[in-house]
């Protein structure tokens, strides 16, 4: 098994330069990636800058996971293969990086939710040496 | 270059939920020779072909070549278009360059999806592919999802309810019972749509289209052709696309689809404005997807699509009549066939057959038209007004 396998509850990429990002997730940890030229930040992390797209490389940092939550969904129905994971809470986080970010948001009742409230992502084992990354109420 | 293009023939089959003893190559038949019939042209007088799908849901590799042979069309040139659910659009965008261009001078536009073969759940599974398949698709997020996102965030920015959602399908349902074509006939009412289960909260089930089977056709000329063989040719008169980002995260704004570009660059084209539109089709894969396109569409300001509706402005007799053939939740969603099936509408409305749909759903007097037909979830937009 690749190792960028490990992410996600169904994955479809085995392949990718950005795979030191599980080793991040082994150790709990998030990181994006940073242009050399030109500055930009991504997250999640990718090999190559869009922006200036001139491959200076990419620095990886590490972020905090606060985030604002912009949207959500409550999903009752799952696509094949998500069977075992609905009902769950799809939302987008503006990250204090900047990014948005989609994941599940957890640890929240309906009630709660209320867009613009802060949230954190972090990571989460979701099976031996598999994991994803969630929103948790912060 | 000042050359116009002209719509002269338009076909459709019925779209529906049943499993017909059809295969993809017949359904493509049916839509080409009504087409054909509606153009008063000769096979013979068709010089070029595009074919347009989603393959994914196709057992078929290529469904293009034996579509070609099956119409009697080989070894004419043949070109496949694949852009999600605006494929057929982007046919009609091809196709208008071609003719342009002065390679050809009648195409044809066939847009199919034949659905039914595959359960709900294997479609979704296939539509949640065209995401960011890295880092969205593995949390499950599918075409409900996204729009339901939209549809939080616009109640969050704008205070649109779940009525006003609703409200979307109780006039594409009172026009969609009366169009034969329509795979979804009943007329339901806001109660109803609210008491339907929930997919996506807060999208419940009558909020969402459905994967249909059927066929579209298009037949496209240039202006001396066109003018020869019609006494009612409808032209293009603006052409807009535009792309957004395959992933969610990296979206500007979770209020639009992004379509509001290809809306600019067609009304540009055309030299009209939004008051100038008679009657339009928007791409209404859900509730949230047709108010979110009134404002795109410049038919409202941004944040007012829900008070559009709410007032009736898009029924027949409002400002501009949308959907009203039933739209793509009540017609159903055979993604390859849905844009042909909108340009069939317009052009029909135009023409003054708008009564080949029903007599109740013909918008009397129409001059301009528009088209307005997205991919995914704003992944491509096209927006295509006509004229008589």
């Amino acid at each position: 098994m690749t190792a960028f396998l490990r992410f996600g509850y169904v994955n479809y990429t085995p392949d990718t330069e950005v795979v030191r990002f599980i080793r991040g997730l082994r150790e709990g940890k998030l990181y994006g990636t940073e242009c050399v030229g030109c500055g930009e930040f991504y997250f999640p992390p990718r090999s190559d800058c869009g922006k200036c797209v001139k491959g200076d490389g990419m620095e990886w940092k590490e972020i905090s996971g606060d985030a604002k939550l912009v949207t959500f969904s409550i999903s009752q129905f799952a696509p094949k293969g998500f069977e075992k994971v609905v009902p769950y809470i799809l939302a987008v986080g503006q990250l204090k990086e900047g990014p948005n970010v989609v994941a599940h948001l957890e640890g929240v009742e309906k009630e709660e939710i209320e867009i613009g409230m802060d949230i954190k992502l972090v990571v989460k084992e979701i099976g031996e040496d598999r994991y994803i990354y969630v929103f948790v109420p912060k | 270059m000042s050359e116009r293009i002209g719509i002269i023939g338009v076909g459709q089959t019925s779209f529906h939920r049943i499993r017909l003893a059809k295969s993809l190559r017949e359904m493509c038949f049916d839509a080409y020779s009504e087409a054909l019939d509606d153009s008063n042209l000769a096979p013979e007088d068709i010089d070029g072909l595009i074919v347009c799908y989603t393959e994914e849901y196709d057992k078929q590799r290529g469904p293009w070549s034996p579509i070609a042979e099956y119409l009697g069309l080989t070894p004419k040139p043949v070109v496949g278009v694949s852009n999600y659910c605006a494929s057929s659009t982007m046919g009609v965008r091809v196709g208008w360059a071609m003719i342009k261009s002065g390679l050809h001078d009648v195409v044809a536009v066939i847009g199919y999806q034949k659905m039914t073969e595959l359960s709900g759940a294997e479609v979704q599974e296939k539509m949640i592919r065209g995401g960011d398949l890295m880092w969205e698709t593995p949390f499950g997020i599918g075409m409900p999802h996204v729009y339901a996102c939209f549809a939080n965030r616009h109640m969050h920015e704008f205070g649109t309810t779940e009525e006003q959602l609703a409200m979307v399908r109780v006039k594409n349902s009172e026009y969609g019972s009366l169009n034969e074509k329509a795979a979804f006939r009943e007329k339901v009412t806001v109660e109803k749509v609210m008491k339907s289960p929930i997919i996506a909260w807060p999208l419940k089930l009558l909020d969402c289209t459905a994967n249909a089977d059927g066929a579209s056709c298009v037949i496209l000329a240039k202006e001396e052709i066109a003018k020869k063989v019609s006494d009612t040719p409808i032209w293009i008169k603006g052409i807009g696309s535009s792309s957004e980002t395959n992933s969610m995260g990296a979206r500007e704004s979770f209020v639009t689809t992004g379509s509001w570009r290809a809306a600019e660059q067609a009304y540009k084209m055309a030299g009209v404005s939004p008051k100038d539109i008679d009657v339009a089709e928007v791409h209404d894969c859900f509730t949230i997807a047709e108010i979110m396109a009134y404002e795109d569409l410049g038919f409202c300001k941004k944040g007012e699509g829900g008070k559009f509706i709410e007032e009736g402005e898009s029924y027949i007799g409002g400002k501009i009549p949308v959907n009203v053939d039933g739209g793509l939740l009540c017609k159903g969603h055979p993604v390859g066939a849905t844009g042909g099936s909108q340009i069939r509408t317009i052009t029909l409305q135009l023409r003054g057959e708008g009564y080949k749909i029903h007599p109740k759903c013909e918008v009397e007097g129409a001059e301009i038209g528009l088209v307005h037909n997205v991919g995914g979830t704003g992944h491509v937009s096209n927006v295509i007004i006509l004229g008589r």
